[in-house]
């Protein structure tokens, strides 16, 4: 007989028929008498069962979950708080590296000038490529107004599917 | 086809009706899966005051969090590891304040069910049983609850636990032979 392999390689291997370890339960009457005794105690183990929790468990659950918020709300709550907190951010920033709201107009009507200027820039730039080199420019507009469609439909779908997982 | 796995996947309805706010859907939710979660919580916690409280605390938790919980996985699984969490959380503070006696509580053990003819003997062997699980680590006090006495698969326990479910029948040889060896000493004694 060669020497005994750890109770838990042989008792682990039997459970997965393995021939080798199932061959040295059979030869083996002491590594035979410690796998009956771990047999008796899943036996008895098996036995057990959960208790009962008290007879007033579920009462005071309901107590405590009818003190609070419903989940949906919860969830709604948490989006309305993350839109807010957003928009403060986004007006201390802009109060905060302008100093002044006076200002405010001002730099309303720069921005607006200056967006003109961009505007007729590009579209200057836009009829200097046109008039150039018109079928490159068509074909790389076309491909672009495909792709984010499709980016825009693929997201679309995905958050569909989102939804009825978690309504 | 979605109809088709709301029909199958226990709990799915409830847990949906109970997101949108309607309280008895999670009241059935908690009816139907008490048990295992006190019982878990009481195998690890020892006393009845703290296992109901803390299973309490746990089907409040799994309330406010519904909108976190992942359908995919099964409902009383999510719930048991919101419990067992808790409770290695008490478990840590706990040893931390001082070292309990492990006999305190002995007399709330679970009972677990046994049939009229199983007499005498059968309750006595029960007791040393119990008094030799009793002895163990929380760690294999969890599995052996796990597999044995609400009878999980190892991947249920893996999902339960967060490992890995190759490790679950290895955690579950040597909880049994602490056991065992307790229970040779206790017979010897
Ligand atoms: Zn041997």
């Amino acid at each position: 007989m060669n020497a005994c392999p750890e109770l838990e390689t042989l008792l682990i291997g039997a459970a997965e028929h393995d021939a080798d370890a199932l061959a040295h339960l059979r030869n083996c009457p002491d590594c035979a008498a410690s796998a009956e005794q771990h047999r008796q105690l899943e036996k008895d183990l098996f036995r057990l069962a959960d208790p009962l929790p008290p007879v007033d468990f579920v009462q005071s659950v309901m107590a405590r979950v009818a003190l609070e918020p419903a989940p949906a709300r919860v969830e709604l709550r948490t989006g309305f708080t993350i839109l807010a907190v957003t928009l403060m951010g986004a007006v201390l920033a802009f109060v905060a590296t302008h100093g002044n709201l006076g200002l405010l107009g001002t730099r309303a009507a720069s921005s607006v000038v200056a967006w003109r200027n961009l505007f007729f820039a590009a579209s200057e730039a836009l009829a200097a490529i046109w008039s150039t080199a018109a079928l490159p420019t068509a074909v790389a507009m076309a491909g672009l107004v495909v792709v984010s469609t499709l980016g825009v439909r693929r997201l679309a779908s995905h958050r569909v599917v989102e939804a009825q997982v978690r309504p | 086809m979605l109809a088709e796995r709301t029909e199958t996947v226990p709990y799915r309805a409830e847990v949906r009706a109970a997101r949108r706010g309607d309280r008895s859907a999670f009241e059935a939710l908690v009816r139907s899966v008490q048990r295992p979660i006190y019982g878990l919580c009481l195998r690890l916690l020892r006393t009845e005051a703290e296992a109901a409280e803390v299973a309490q605390e746990t089907f409040l938790r799994a309330y406010q969090h519904l909108g976190r919980y992942d359908e995919s996985k099964p409902f009383d699984l999510w719930v048991l590891a919101i419990a067992r969490n808790l409770c290695l959380d008490l478990l840590r503070r706990r040893s931390r304040v001082h070292t309990q006696d492990v006999d305190e509580m002995h007399e709330s053990l679970p009972s677990g069910e046994r049939s009229q003819e199983e007499g005498v003997i059968a309750a006595e062997e029960h007791r040393s049983l119990e008094t030799a699980l009793s002895t163990l680590g929380a760690d294999d006090r969890e599995v052996l609850a796990l597999y044995y006495v609400q009878k999980r698969t190892t991947k249920e326990i893996a999902l339960v636990m967060g490992v890995a479910p190759g490790t679950i029948m290895a955690r579950l040889f040597r909880a049994r032979e602490k056991l065992r060896r307790q229970m040779t000493t206790e017979d010897a004694q």
